[in-house]
């Protein structure tokens, strides 16, 4: 606890010092200047011109927009509304002055060094050289959120970190109050996904929107937008050993590079320097007595050797490794004590043996002793066979540093410590459970004090879990998530079950401050490191230790040869199949398939309200509503007619209605529709009911989707028959389809890839079906794949465009962009949904933020590399500019026709802000692409119903311009917005054709 | 099951309850006009281009005759109707009598809405702004100066009453 009584160490007293609920916040967004960089502890960065307040500040939910000097931010009701306004911004830049070369010379200086290292490595019987990195920035996230609160003239600060450091000075100074007003509540943060190490840049970030706002708004920073660079700890190991196991030689050589990082984490708030606020001259408190840190003193291995050359190379100029000791000391005992495992394991040796061999502190081998006795440590012969899934290891660390004094008596404090992890490696997943902790810690400290056993176990079961964390937040795959809404609030409670702590050997306060944790917590890395590779033989040197890492490494020892490569087999499978195939359609496949019998339908109540709300969930993921719902229709009463190559097909009635619905379905015929494309009468179904996506799909999940469905209201409505013309009406012939097209496997992971892109690829691949009407389809309605999938198709008589690679975006995707675009149904970069795209982001709009997240991030992984956020927007620009000027040199009555049809609701820098939003077409794929289709479409029939409301409605042209106007305006259009561009050739007969064929309309009323 | 609701429209303050068979896809301007007696917004184009039925949904411009009802029927719309309170021309009506910006008169719902949008958002604009600002609102008479005028006199007239709300 802090001497301030203002000062509040959540959650040393919960309850008072809650952070306001969830729904009262405002999600903080910061446009940070393009070029950032830190120089010598000041900031270089680029300045801000000039921005449209006025724009953001009319989107909706956007409270408030603050520009004070460089520092531009916004707050709004939800993240996207916050994004979309940061968008509107369009902030205009100056480069800042060209930082001077940084290509400084590397400084080494010898730490220690004694005996001829390079005649006993010339002797050795076994040599190792292994390099150790070892992130300083952190190891899950690089960023931190914070929260503020401006209520009655006063100001709350929720920040996840112990080291608020000046901050309350720094707040005072950025919002010109008087400290007194000003409550910092260092907040636990719960998860880890928060590094307390940017937390002030979050809190004054969050502070100066809240008084802006007069609300509680939260801010998250990632490091690399604050101009951090990844900093690493590079740790060098050589080592060689004689015949009989002894290390005769060990050198080490280790590097920092922390140029950025360093400067963001101890430079006064960043906020103060974009505001260009006199930051106050207040010191930074001592770390040791905020944090308990330890001095790099773990850069010498506690043990003895007959030859050691210790070496650090520093950067002249910058902050040296000593600015983190602690992370440093992390850095230094998972090298030393990974390499002891390695040496162990190479010269067969038991590792615990090893250290002791080479230990000749007294005290601290009776700690590694009492620690194994404890832990029931045997030396291990041969590692069993790994048949299980489930394979379980051993790893032992020790670590023994010396911290200087900063406490009270002023004398350096040494203090040991070592552990015995136990972990669990699912051979499947890669993921690792530790499982169990046996550690012991010891310390020449005084009495005093005592340590909480217990809050310190916590402490270590907290860092032994921390290090498996995989990166991904998404959830498990493929059960969907439980209605919980999980959306970007401050992260949830770590669910994973803690592994369970012993203590064995003593357990001494090292220091009266918090730093017991600290030198506690020293060999968790490497033990755990070790227990993998006791568990699996993957050797892991740098951490986090995630579940995709091992699963990687594990499948590499499985197969050597080849590391696996995605799609390669299931081609093989096809080409199978096609062959199969050929040889005799008709022989092997089943054109007649039995009825399955009607059944009662289940009554009402029968599903849980749970079961039922997942099926929601899944039937949104499906879009069920958008093929089995008529224009003006009841939801889900079929009718709706789909234009298809080969005739209209007509969608049914999914209602439970026994006459004209799915009532008397089993769930056998069901889930037969659902993965093969089978009426429960026994008739094949086309497959413009994409069941050869739906396959795909968990059972769980598919019998949510039924209780949904079973529970909804019956409504009866019998959906017109369709009726294809021959030969298309012969549905038996579906069963040759189904045999060359079709596989009903359920979706299987890629190893290789994150759960959330396999959740991703579950959504997009199976219920959502995007390659349905993204995919282009062969001759026989069949998607392609392979290059071609997701590479642009049809949807009922709309364009598809291509997604991934073959894009004709002008601007290329990102996954954020995706994500704004699936969620809110407009990217600024892009435009807004249209067609038959809209109905389906009405229909994402009800998915967990996470699994649109999952969507987007697995179709963003088809594209080329990812353009940074500030590269795409200069692209923008650029293609607004260029077309700008085309619009010079373009003249004629197609200029005043979009001039005034188009010009007011379609040029943002034109008129006064209009309900809706205003798309630029200079950077609207329609305009780019090979075909006029869609841009003649939404003339003809303007956008009617749009994604949501607040993207404003177009309307149609086409009753009130003639043929020849509207040729004129396609090709003016294409002229001015994509000048780089062929004229299309085919506008005439495109509009023809699609004058020809309207825009569904309603053809089926229901009478009910 | 299934009956469409019946849309609720909140115009000038008063909530109205629409007639079930409304379809949700009628465009603003004819509820307006038709059901509500609403009379300031015109019909122009029908198009959304000449501005002569602008109305404000939660305070921000919008062309009536191409929205769907169903589109604002959670939200807050003004029509020239709205505008007066106690009897009393809003400034920016008052202004535009002041200057006689009119001659026919037909496009002056769509320049009285679009000034009070622009006004609200930039009370001090520039003669380019508001021009700016109107662009899109089309108009053949002979009153363009007295409309910029009305614009700006509109302006001061708002920041006086401002000035007094803020003094009492």
């Amino acid at each position: 606890m802090s001497g301030r009584d203002d000062l509040v160490m959540a959650p040393a007293s919960p309850g008072a010092w809650q952070p306001p609920p969830e729904r009262e916040w405002l999600a903080g967004h910061v446009i940070r200047p393009p070029v950032l960089a830190w120089q010598t502890g000041t900031l270089l960065s680029a300045r801000l011109i000039g921005c449209d307040e006025t724009a953001a500040r009319a989107l909706p939910g956007v409270a408030t927009v603050l520009r004070r000097g460089d520092f531009l931010g916004i707050a709004a009701d939800t993240a996207p509304q916050a994004l979309q306004a940061a968008h509107a911004l369009r902030a205009r830049w100056q480069a800042p002055p060209k930082a001077a070369a940084s290509g400084l010379p590397l400084a080494r200086r010898i730490v220690a060094e004694h005996g001829d290292a390079a005649q006993a490595m010339a002797d050795a019987a076994g040599r190792s050289a292994q390099d150790y990195p070892w992130p300083l920035a952190g190891l899950q996230a690089a960023g931190c959120s914070a929260m503020a609160e401006w209520r009655d003239g006063a100001l709350r600060v929720w920040l996840p970190s112990r080291r608020p450091g000046a901050l309350r000075a720094e707040l005072a100074a950025l919002l010109g109050i008087g400290e007194d007003r000003i409550t910092l509540i260092c907040w636990q943060a719960p998860g880890h996904d928060e590094d307390p190490l940017y937390a002030h840049h979050a809190a004054a970030d969050a502070a100066l929107l809240a008084h802006s706002a007069g609300r509680v708004v939260r801010v998250r920073v990632e490091a690399h937008e604050l101009g951090a660079t990844q900093a690493v700890v590079n740790t060098h190991i050589e080592s060689a050993w004689t015949r009989d196991g002894e290390i005769a030689a060990y050198a080490v050589n280790t590097a920092v590079d922390a140029r950025g990082s360093a400067a963001v984490m101890h430079a006064p708030p960043l906020a103060l320097w974009l505001t260009r606020t006199t930051a106050p001259v207040t010191e930074i408190e001592p770390q040791a007595s905020a944090g308990g840190d330890t001095r790099d003193d773990a850069i010498l291995p506690p043990y003895r050797f007959d030859s050691l050359s210790v070496t650090q190379a520093d950067l002249p100029g910058q902050p040296r490794v000593e600015s983190t000791p602690a992370q440093a000391a992390r850095a230094h005992v998972f090298a030393h004590e990974s390499h002891l495992d390695e040496v162990a394991a190479a010269s067969a040796q038991d590792p615990v043996a090893l250290r002791l061999r080479h230990l000749d502190d007294t005290r601290g081998a009776g700690l590694v002793r009492r620690v194994a006795a404890q832990a029931n440590w045997q030396p291990r012969g041969e590692r069993p066979q790994a048949q299980q899934n489930v394979r379980r290891g051993r790893g032992f660390a020790y670590a023994s540093t010396i911290e200087a004094g900063l406490a009270d008596g002023g004398q350096p404090v040494h203090s040991w410590s070592a552990w015995v992890a136990e972990v669990e490696v699912d051979a499947t997943t890669g993921e690792v459970s530790v499982t169990g902790v046996t550690l012991g810690h010891d310390s020449d400290a005084g009495e005093q004090g005592g340590v909480d056993a217990v809050a310190l176990q916590q402490e270590a079961a907290r860092a032994a879990q921390q290090l498996t964390v995989d990166g991904s937040r998404s959830d498990s795959w493929p059960a969907a998530n439980l209605p919980a809404v999980h959306d970007a609030s401050l992260p949830a409670l770590a669910t994973a079950q803690l592994p369970e702590v012993r203590v064995g050997g003593a357990l001494r306060p090292a220091s009266a401050t918090l730093g017991t944790s600290a030198a506690v917590t020293l060999p968790a890395a490497p033990a755990v490191a070790n227990a993998i590779f006791d568990a699996t033989g993957v050797r892991l040197r740098e951490p986090p230790f995630s579940g995709e890492r091992i699963r990687l490494a594990l499948a590499a020892q499985a197969n050597p040869e080849s590391t696996p490569k995605r799609g390669a087999a299931r081609k093989r499978n096809w080409l199978l199949a096609g062959a199969t195939a050929a040889a005799g359609l008709f022989v092997t496949a089943m054109p007649w398939r039995a009825p399955i019998a009607p059944v009662a339908p289940p009554g009402a109540g029968f599903y849980s309200a749970a079961t039922i709300e997942r099926g929601r969930l899944v039937a949104a993921a499906g879009d069920c509503a958008v093929c089995h719902t008529a224009p003006n229709g009841a939801r889900n009463a079929g009718g709706l007619a789909l234009d298809t190559p080969f005739g209209t097909i007509y969608s049914t009635n999914i209602t439970p209605d026994v006459e004209t619905g799915i009532g008397n379905w089993s769930y056998a015929a069901f889930e037969r529709a659902m993965r093969q494309g089978i009426h429960r009468d026994g008739r094949h179904l086309y497959p413009a009911f994409p069941y050869t996506a739906f396959a795909k799909t968990s059972d769980g999940d598919l019998q949510a989707l039924y209780a949904y469905l079973m529970a909804a209201e019956p409504v009866r409505a019998k959906a017109p028959e369709t009726a294809l013309a021959f030969p298309y009406n012969l549905r038996p012939l579906m069963a040759g389809w189904n045999l060359l097209f079709h596989s009903p496997k359920p979706f299987e992971a890629d190893p290789a890839r994150s759960a959330q892109w396999n959740r991703g690829a579950y959504l997009a691949e199976g219920l959502g079906h995007c390659s349905a009407c993204h995919s282009p389809r062969n001759a026989l309605g069949a998607e392609q794949g392979g290059r071609r999938y997701l590479g642009g198709g049809e949807a009922e008589g709309w364009e598809a465009p291509a997604l991934g690679k073959l894009s004709h975006a002008p601007v290329p995707w990102t996954e954020q962009a995706l994500f704004s675009y699936l969620r809110t149904g407009y990217a600024p970069h892009h435009g807004a949904a249209a067609g038959p795209m809209a109905p389906v982001i009405e229909e994402l709009a009800l998915l967990p933020e996470e699994d649109v997240r999952a969507i987007a991030h697995y179709v963003a992984s088809f594209g080329d590399a990812q353009p940074d956020a500030a590269l795409a927007s200069a692209q923008a620009r650029q293609l607004e500019q260029r077309s700008a000027d085309a619009a010079r040199t373009l003249g004629g009555p197609a200029a005043r026709l979009y001039q005034n049809a188009c010009a007011v609701c379609h040029q943002s820098d034109q008129g006064i802000r209009q309900f809706g939003i205003k798309p630029s077409l200079a950077l609207n794929t329609n305009l780019h692409g090979d075909k006029p289709d869609n841009l003649i479409r939404v003339l003809l029939d303007g956008i009617p119903t749009p994604g949501t409301s607040d993207l404003g409605y177009m309307p149609a042209f086409g009753e009130s311009l003639d043929d020849r106007q509207l040729t004129q305006l396609v090709h003016y259009l294409r002229k001015r917005f994509a000048p780089d561009k062929p004229a299309w050739d085919n506008v005439d007969d495109t509009l023809a054709r699609l004058r020809a064929a309207p825009a569904h309309r309603p053809n089926h009323q229901p009478n009910h | 099951m299934n009956t469409p609701r019946p849309l609720c429209l909140r115009v000038n303050r008063t909530t109205y309850q629409l007639d079930a068979e409304v379809d949700p896809d009628t465009p603003l301007l004819y509820v307006l006009r038709n059901d509500l007696a609403c009379n300031g917004p015109k019909y122009g184009c029908g198009l959304g281009q000449c501005g002569a039925c602008t109305v404000l949904v939660d305070g921000v411009a919008a062309r009536s005759c191409v929205i769907p009802v169903k589109a604002v029927a959670q939200r807050a719309i003004t029509t020239l109707d709205g505008l007066a309170t106690g009897g009393q021309p809003d400034p920016v009506q008052q202004a535009f009598i002041d200057e006689q910006a009119a001659q026919c008169g037909y496009c002056l719902n769509g320049m009285i809405m679009t000034a009070k949008a622009l006004l609200a958002e930039n009370p001090d604009p520039s003669e380019a702004q508001i021009r700016e600002a109107l662009r899109f609102n089309l108009c053949r008479c002979g009153t363009h100066v007295e409309i910029l005028r009305a614009v700006q006199r509109a302006a001061v007239l708002l920041r006086q009453a401002a000035g007094q709300d803020g003094a009492a």
